[in-house]
């Protein structure tokens, strides 16, 4: 009976710490995700808080597009570059930053996006929403 | 005493191995993929290509691929087996599109299956070579700046012929020509003269050019822009 006691104390002990060192593990690694990212990208809170002109510019195909959009958007994906780019060109205006969203984090599409946009037309502010357009919406469903 | 000592020993690292196992990844997904991110390099000429994310089911039972969800419209997973027994080895296949795209361009894609921990995020990282590569695509005078003729540099990438078919200027205020830099024969420059004046104007410039034997055509759009 005693040995019993003494095996389930042992087990209860082993996992009582593996499960503390697992949360520690995992909870730093989780604050190293959010805390960290991507350089270039942006909150929607510090995006808001830029004092100098936003340019928005929607990653995500034109049908999500023309569902519902970030106001002034203007869309830009790689079915109608061409034709799209000329218009965030035609908006844009030195010293404004320019923040690109597709549908949520990982989407990938913004972070193309935005890497056109720094090497081929050499635009200096360019950033990624995080958490794109699911961000936005339910910041502003709050 | 010794004999106590040892079968204590045993049943602590029994015990360790059981709680180990059950933290573990494996126990929690069948599925184990070789790469999570696979790179597709594509040629200048290819329309298509296709990633392979292979894996192996190392769950104790059956696997069924529920969803293939790519994140963008130039992708389309491919059609193929859905059902892995234990132990069995199988594939993801998707078809990239090249379309108007050059660069690296990365695309998720959500693989959904019928394990409890069903969903997994891949990421296709499609590198497509540009035949003809630009400097800079967007060309602007500041207010402040005299309005004088700016220059391109535009390189063909070794192998393929290239023959430049014409410019074409959209707004006539501005005008483009190409001239040759070096003797290769593989380097340009593109001119690009403003309107004078301190007015504002755009323009897209269109560069048309023929690659390699099959005489491929392709159009390169720039942008200029006086503030």
């Amino acid at each position: 009976m005693r040995k019993v006691f003494q095996t389930w104390l042992l087990l209860a002990g082993l996992a009582t710490a593996l499960a503390v060192v697992d949360t520690a593990v995992n909870s730093r690694a989780r604050s190293l995700v959010l805390a960290g990212g991507p350089p270039d990208e942006i909150t929607l809170t510090a995006a808001r808080a830029h004092r100098a002109p936003l340019l928005w510019v929607d990653a995500r195909s034109d049908a999500e597009f023309s569902l519902d959009h970030i106001p002034e958007a203007l869309p830009l994906n790689g079915d109608r570059w061409d034709v799209q780019v000329t218009e965030v060109l035609r908006r844009w205006q030195p010293g404004t930053r320019v923040i690109v969203y597709c549908s949520q984090s990982g989407c990938g599409a913004s972070r193309n996006v935005a890497e056109r946009l720094r090497r081929d037309y050499r635009l200096p502010d360019v950033r990624v929403l995080r958490g794109g357009w699911d961000a936005w919406r339910k910041a502003v469903t709050r | 005493m010794r004999r106590t000592t040892a079968i204590w020993r045993k049943k602590a690292a029994g015990i360790v191995l059981v709680v180990i196992a059950s933290q573990s990844p494996a126990a929690a997904a069948g599925l184990r993929w070789d790469a999570k991110e696979v790179t597709l390099p594509l040629r200048w000429n290819a329309d298509s290509g296709i990633a392979r994310f292979t894996f192996v089911n190392e769950g104790p039972g059956q696997v069924k691929i529920t969803e293939v969800s790519p994140g963008c419209g130039c992708t389309a997973a491919l059609p193929a087996k859905t059902t892995f027994a234990a132990g069995e080895k199988g594939e993801v296949a998707v078809e990239f599109k090249t379309g108007n795209r050059a660069g690296a361009f990365r695309v998720p894609i959500a693989v959904q299956t019928d394990e409890p921990v069903g969903s997994t995020t891949l990421l296709l990282i499609a590198n497509i070579e540009e035949a003809i590569t630009f400097e800079n695509r967007f060309i602007y005078w500041q207010k402040t700046e005299p309005r004088g003729p700016r220059r391109v540099r535009v390189k063909v990438v070794e192998g393929p012929s290239v023959a430049f078919g014409g410019i074409e200027v959209e707004n006539p205020a501005f005008s483009a020509t190409l001239e040759p830099h070096g003797s290769g024969g593989r380097e340009f420059d593109l001119v690009v003269t403003p309107p004078d004046g301190d007015r504002s104007a755009f323009s897209s410039i269109v560069l048309r050019a023929r690659l390699g034997e099959a005489k491929l055509a392709r159009a390169y759009t720039l942008l200029a822009r006086t503030l």
